[in-house]
């Protein structure tokens, strides 16, 4: 089984809720942005268009990170499909973040928070899950026990539009294909497990 | 052996404050530590989830920026960048400093005291500050540039202060100049959701928008319309309706509004019944004209002109579809430049969409079904002309029956029967029964406030009240007149005021041009802060008093009755919550709430204001207060929630399961039919107030602008508009985005964070050919100047999603100059320096709405 | 005239909004710098291993092949101190399987190896005439080809960056590097007026003139290659071709060079035709490290929406 999601942007009002309560959630330090949103406009005016799409780990059935991982660090789990880092062995090569097309991994590499030197005691308290020198990703709140605890991921959870669906894949094609939903770049050949429904 | 660390990890319900409107929340806590905020799934209001904004909470509780200990100025000289030479206090000396200053400025003239808040917190700024101001007998400031004229009109049409379209039942919604339930306004974070799922229905948005926001992003049809041009398109729209279309709700218009009284011609006034006094009307069936209650009445006319008295008397409907006549759709193209073709189109698929004479049945009551509305807010109150505007964009909703409707615009909170258990609170508007008119509770707690009455009462001009609402009727929540009156109060002959005390506010970056502003601060001979930074105005200010952060603090009751901050809609159920703190007070700085009662304490006034809490909160029997005790925000919040659900439901209760809630019904949400009570379509009360405004003007010999007392809704251009020099062409504007408000959430990392990687935000948006035509390109440093000749700089990025004649930034207490800021410091362009302050020429003399209209120059810098 | 109606937009979805093509930034100097030193050090070595096969040129040889290696152990200490966590590099060796598919891994056991073997053969004289010592020396020099065509590949197998992502990096870097280390190659020579005279510098220069003109084939068929792959890659091949990469990467670092060493072949002779030598060599080595910072640096990711 692989967990799937399903992002759609006729609700999303790209509000960036799922950032900052990404950021509460895992409290991951500057310039880490599990989750994001991206902003284009296509066309000209008058006619034009602007488009906020939301980002986060695809986690791709053939992932590219897990093929280029030297340490074996990142791995995709048979059990539920997610891509995870197992921190304690990443080497902080970013060959990972070379190769995610995407741009969905961070390396970790200042010890300043949001505040400079001194963290507040909510960095301190977050600390331990964003050791310094390694990768950080989204891991669809996997290292945060929500899963496990029945609980869809925080940015689902949260999404104020309700823009977000999660569940397993199977559940969530069925959904793609009523809405015709699609991957990003699929021409690479990753296969993302999160779609957009236009 | 050791036993592992049992952690203490606990869940703490509360209201948000990262904006004011109060959404519900759960707080983390693990061993005394904030670790995490999430949406509070007990409380509809946010349903479990948290705005960008909310979610930053301890961003701001941990900032280590926040001052949280009192201070005084030790240096004399006042200026930005001037060291104040802040020394740390203690409270004892901070109250009775500011106990002393207020008290002396109080003894002398208790107008030369000066109260202002900020939107922020308004819990605490009207049940607080504002109370504190009453019972003291100051005068009072609230810069809500964004809010002017719309609540009170809201007061006219929709029993409450606020309107909404109802989601739940819309299937097109017209919105002129807002981002609301895309990035914005009063219950942002529910509004957000029902929209969502009402395009996921595939209800149609149609926004009318110089800037491609967060709505239009979102829309079927995008009409960029020119700054200040959004009347115009109403107009057009209910132009095409009425002349081209004959789509309007004849029996709607008949029932509900009064369309159908009959105006003198001479006078514009209604034709009255000598001895009632009561307006005619015509009716068909005998042809005859009767007092509009009359119950003989069969066929009452809508159109036409009758002979009553010797007079050719037309009905106010009549007039209002001739004053219709100028605005064409070839008018509206000229002045909005949406092309008529799709100005008619719009207006055609809104009628068509109405559905009148349509009805639904919802919870076994059937009731008259419009899915269509024209909602407006914060853009188009930034014109002078704001209130014609808004008025004219409601009258689209009158037309066409979508007021007080399923499906049109509905009031946020308009009625309740009150919590099933006690029946309070219970309120529901009146009617104003001399002309049958729908009445409103007021916006923020309900309370039965009548207009017309403040229409029909005789004004006397107030040499010592810089807000004017003396002689603005229809005005009481915007005292902008204070802003041109303490800078300069010799033209009003207003005297101006001599102590500042500032609650949650940065009165130099929330208005217009911050040299003037600076300048106005400087009028003041002393300045108290009650905040939770050193913003720009505390260069400025004596003495500093920290309020607790919300997570720190409790708060009189947010949400519920307070309707300002939630919506309403039959799917919201009731809910009032409690604020309490989740973590011990840094510093142990009080709740501002605390603040205030302690100062009352010592100013002698302990006693009035435990009066007036009785009397707003409607306190009764063993839960009043008694006026000899001194109170802690914790005794209030206990007595009102007792003596409003019962013993049962103390603060006790409500600190363990943070929110009481109960559902909604029908007859709370959609006034119509359970009431009668007409709408104002012909203004006659409104040319009363006129009457009596000219005549306390007159009397004071006071420079007064009564032009904008009319019957009708009339379109002007904003003052720039007549900008003719060709070099200044563009019209900077501000929108809002769904992460940045006022000062404080510039400096919350996370979203400053936001900012820097979102290409709009801190950047000057313009369009691609005029970029093009002025040799300009994304990342020019440019300068903008407006006739004034006021400057402000800042980086372009070249879109395609804006008016040609338009620049945009995001909007925001952008380009602080306070070193206390770190993080917001110097970001973004701050574009309403551009506005002049002084002279009273950019206010609305009928609503105090602030023209923000401003055209520029713009050149690389 | 104003007039907008999103219906009339492509009614699919926003797939056809481009976000704009951003370089890549987690990769910089350390990894251009072992790319540059492990080209540099296999190449040297493979080319002064050839030259004592052959038996010509032994002296500077048996410099070289001893530099070699130490070039590409310097190079991987800039890797391992690229990592983010390089007390943990050890994970490169003991962990099972990653090294099917991570040219990290891969890479770690090909500059190792190659490191040992040459260190071996570099820093025993003695052996490099014997039948083993040639047979270790074959070995190395295996690895090194390898060397020279690792970091290309590493490179090149990120499909997200178009500029990277094609066979003809692994070549180009191959080339180029054995340019690199046939000009250090030359500036070794210098330490040896006896042994090496005119003819050998002769030797070297039509060595070098052969090599730079296929480095330079190579180059642009690996321009034309890229750029016809999209519009990302094209616009990578713009950002790449700066005029500073243009003046000191092509023209400085391989066009002058080449028209050194071609005079160099011509004239002979020459007094202190050295000085020349130096410079041309010193022109190619600093002209390698700029393609390499250039090509790093300009590695613009696909736009995620395309």
């Amino acid at each position: 089984m692989s967990y799937a999601m399903v992002i759609d942007l006729k609700r999303c009002v790209g509000c960036q809720a799922c950032v900052t309560t990404c950021k509460a959630e895992h409290g991951t330090p500057p310039g880490v942005t599990r989750s994001k949103v991206m902003r284009k406009e296509v066309g000209k005016f008058p006619n034009v268009m602007r488009v906020s799409l939301p980002m986060l780990c695809m986690h791709c059935e053939s992932p590219a990170c897990v093929d280029v991982c030297p340490s074996g660090a990142t791995r995709k789990r048979e059990e539920d499909g997610i891509v995870v880092v197992d921190k304690d062995i990443c080497i902080g090569c970013r060959a990972c973040a070379m190769a995610c097309p995407y741009g969905a991994r961070y390396p970790v590499s200042s010890k300043e928070g949001y505040f400079g030197k001194t963290l507040t005691p909510f960095e301190e308290a977050k600390k331990d899950g964003m050791p310094i020198g390694v990768i950080d990703k989204c891991d669809f709140c996997f290292s945060t026990g929500k899963l496990e605890r029945g609980v869809v991921p925080t940015c689902v959870q949260n999404c104020i539009t309700k823009a977000r669906t999660f569940g397993p894949r199977e559940e969530m094609m069925e959904l793609v294909v009523e809405r015709k939903g699609y991957q990003l770049e699929p021409e690479l050949g990753t296969d993302p497990s999160v779609f957009y429904l236009p | 052996m050791t036993a592992p660390a049992v952690k203490n990890d606990v869940w703490i319900p509360t209201v948000c404050n990262m904006c004011f409107c109060c959404c519900a929340i759960r707080v983390h806590v693990v061993d005394g530590v904030v670790v995490n905020i999430e949406g509070n799934p007990d409380s509809p209001v946010g349903e479990g989830r948290v705005c960008a904004k909310g979610a930053t909470g301890m961003m701001m509780l941990y900032d280590p920026n926040r001052k949280t200990k009192p201070m005084k100025r030790t240096n004399p000289k006042k200026g930005i960048g001037i060291d104040p030479g802040w020394v740390e206090i203690s409270w004892e000396e901070a109250y009775s400093l500011a106990a002393e200053k207020l008290g002396e400025a109080y003894a002398k003239n208790p107008r030369s005291v000066m109260f202002q808040f900020f939107i922020t917190n308004t819990i605490t700024g009207m049940f607080g500050l504002q109370l504190f101001q009453t019972v003291l007998g100051g005068q009072f400031h609230y810069p809500d540039i964004c809010g002017a004229g719309i609540h009170n009109l809201s007061n006219f049409f929709n029993g409450t202060g606020n309107s909404c379209p109802d989601y739940d039942y819309n299937k097109l919604l017209i919105q002129f100049g807002m981002n609301a339930g895309t990035a914005t306004r009063h219950g942002f974070n529910m509004t957000v959701r029902r929209f969502a799922d009402a395009r996921a229905k595939g209800s149609r948005l149609i926004v009318a928008d110089p800037r491609m926001g967060a709505s239009a992003e979102k829309a079927d049809i995008w009409l960029p319309v020119r700054p200040g041009s959004d009347g115009a398109l109403a107009q057009s729209f209910a132009y095409v309706l009425v002349h081209e279309l004959g789509i309007y709700d004849r029996a709607f218009l008949k029932k509900y509004t009064n369309g159908t009284y009959l105006v003198d011609p001479d006078t514009k006034r209604f034709a009255r019944d000598a001895e009632s006094q009561k307006p005619f009307v015509w009716d068909l069936s005998d042809s005859t004209a009767k007092v509009f209650d009359d119950p003989s009445i069969k066929d009452v006319a809508l159109e036409g002109a009758y002979e009553v008295n010797g007079k050719t008397c037309a009905t106010g409907f009549q007039l209002y579809i001739e004053g219709l006549k100028k605005y064409t759709p070839e008018f509206g193209e000229k002045e909005t430049t949406i092309p008529a073709k799709k100005i008619r189109a719009v207006a055609k698929e809104f009628g068509e969409t109405a559905n009148i004479g349509g009805t639904i049945v919802i919870d076994g009551k059937e009731f008259p079904y419009r899915p269509v509305a024209a909602d407006c807010f914060s853009g188009v109150c930034r014109h002078k002309n704001g209130w014609h505007d808004m008025w004219a964009i409601q009258n689209l909703n009158t037309l066409v029956g979508a007021q007080n409707v399923p499906g049109g615009l509905v009031g946020f909170a308009p009625a309740c029967n009150g919590f099933p258990e006690t029946g309070r609170p219970k309120f529901y508007p009146a009617t104003w029964e001399k002309e049958h008119m729908l009445e409103a509770t007021t916006m923020v707690l309900p309370f039965p406030d009548s207009l017309y009455e403040h229409a029909y009462t005789p004004l006397k001009y107030d040499f010592n009240d810089m807000s004017m609402f003396h002689i603005m009727p229809f005005n009481h929540n915007d005292p902008h007149f204070n802003v041109p009156c303490q800078l300069d109060p010799e033209p009003l002959k207003q005297q101006r005021c001599d102590v500042l005390l500032a609650y949650a506010s940065n009165p130099l970056k929330h208005w217009g041009n911050n040299d003037e502003m600076a300048e106005l601060l400087l009028t003041y001979k002393y300045i108290i802060m009650c905040d939770h930074y050193l913003n720009d105005s505390s260069y400025f200010a004596d003495l500093y008093i920290p309020e607790a952060h919300f997570l720190e603090r409790f708060d009189l009751p947010p949400n519920g009755a307070m309707n300002h901050h939630t919506i309403g809609l039959l799917s919201t159920p009731w809910a009032y919550p409690i604020r309490q703190p989740v973590v011990p007070a840094r510093d142990d700085a009080p709740g501002g709430l605390d603040i205030f009662l302690e100062l009352a304490e010592r100013l002698g006034v302990k006693d009035m204001f435990n009066e007036v809490f009785n009397a707003i909160y409607g306190l009764t029997g063993e839960n009043a207060l008694d006026p000899d005790t001194r109170y802690q925000c914790t005794d209030i919040i206990d007595r009102i929630y007792k003596d409003w659900f019962g013993p049962k439901y103390d603060l006790e209760w409500f600190k363990k399961n943070g929110v009481l809630t109960w559902k909604r019904s029908v007859d709370e949400v959609y006034l119509y039919p359970y009431t009668d009570a007409r709408l104002p379509l012909y203004w006659d009360h409104q040319m009363e107030a006129g009457k009596n405004v000219a005549a306390a003007v007159e009397e004071a010999d006071i420079p007064w602008d009564i032009s904008e007392y009319q019957p009708l809704p009339d379109w002007v251009p904003c003052k720039d508009h007549y900008v003719t020099d060709p070099e200044y062409d563009l019209h900077p504007l501000y929108y809002t985005n769904a992460w940045s408000v006022d000062t404080w959430t510039n400096e919350i990392p996370w979203l400053n964070e936001l900012n820097e990687l979102d290409p709009y935000a801190y950047n000057i948006e313009i369009n691609s050919a005029t970029a093009k035509a002025k040799g300009l390109k994304t990342g020019d440093r440019v300068k903008l100047e407006a006739q004034n000749g006021y400057k402000v700089y800042g980086n372009l990025v070249v879109v395609e999603g804006i008016h040609p004649e338009v620049l945009a930034v995001a909007g925001g207490h952008w380009g602080t100059k306070s070193d206390y800021l770190p993080i917001a410091k110097g970001k973004g362009c701050p574009i309403n320096h551009l506005i002049e302050c002084k002279g009273v020429k950019r206010l609305s003399h009928l609503s105090a709405n602030f023209d923000q209209c401003v055209k520029v120059k713009v050149t690389k810098a | 005239m104003i007039t907008q109606d999103m219906t009339s937009i492509d009614p699919k979805s926003p797939r056809n909004v481009m976000i704009k093509p951003e370089v890549q930034t987690h990769w910089g100097w350390w990894v251009v710098l072992y790319i540059f030193l492990a080209g540099l050090g296999a190449g040297t070595f493979l080319f002064s291993f050839i030259m004592l096969f052959m038996d010509k040129l032994t002296d500077p040889a048996r410099i070289g092949v001893f530099i070699g290696p130490i070039l590409v152990s310097i190079g991987a200490f800039m890797l391992l101190l690229d990592l983010g966590s390089p007390l943990r590099a050890f994970r490169l060796f003991t962990t099972r399987s990653t090294w099917k598919t991570s040219w990290l891994v891969r890479g770690s056991y090909i500059l190792t190896i190659f490191v040992i073997l040459s260190l071996a053969y570099g820093l025993l004289p003695w052996l490099q005439a014997s039948a083993l010592g040639k047979g270790l020396g074959l070995v190395a020099a295996i690895f090194a080809l390898l060397v020279l065509v690792e970091p290309g590949l590493l490179l090149a197998v990120n499909n997200s960056i178009p500029l990277w992502n094609t066979s003809a990096l692994p070549a180009l870097f191959f080339f180029s590097a054995l340019n690199a280390g046939i000009a250090l190659f030359v500036l070794i020579s210098l330490a040896f007026p006896t042994t090496i005279g005119v003819a050998e510098f002769q030797l070297m220069a039509y060595i070098n003139i052969v090599i730079l003109i296929v480095t330079l084939v190579v180059l642009a068929s690996f321009l034309e290659i890229v750029k016809e792959t999209g519009s990302t890659a094209a616009l990578s091949v713009r950002l790449l071709l700066s005029p500073s990469f243009v003046r000191w990467g092509i023209q400085g670092g391989m066009l002058a060079p080449l028209a050194i060493f071609i005079l160099c072949a011509i004239v002979p002779d020459v007094v202190d035709i050295r000085f020349f030598y130096v410079v041309a060599s010193l022109l190619i080595l600093s002209g390698g490290l700029i393609l390499r910072a250039g090509m790093v640096n300009s590695g613009l990711r696909l736009p995620v929406i395309s």
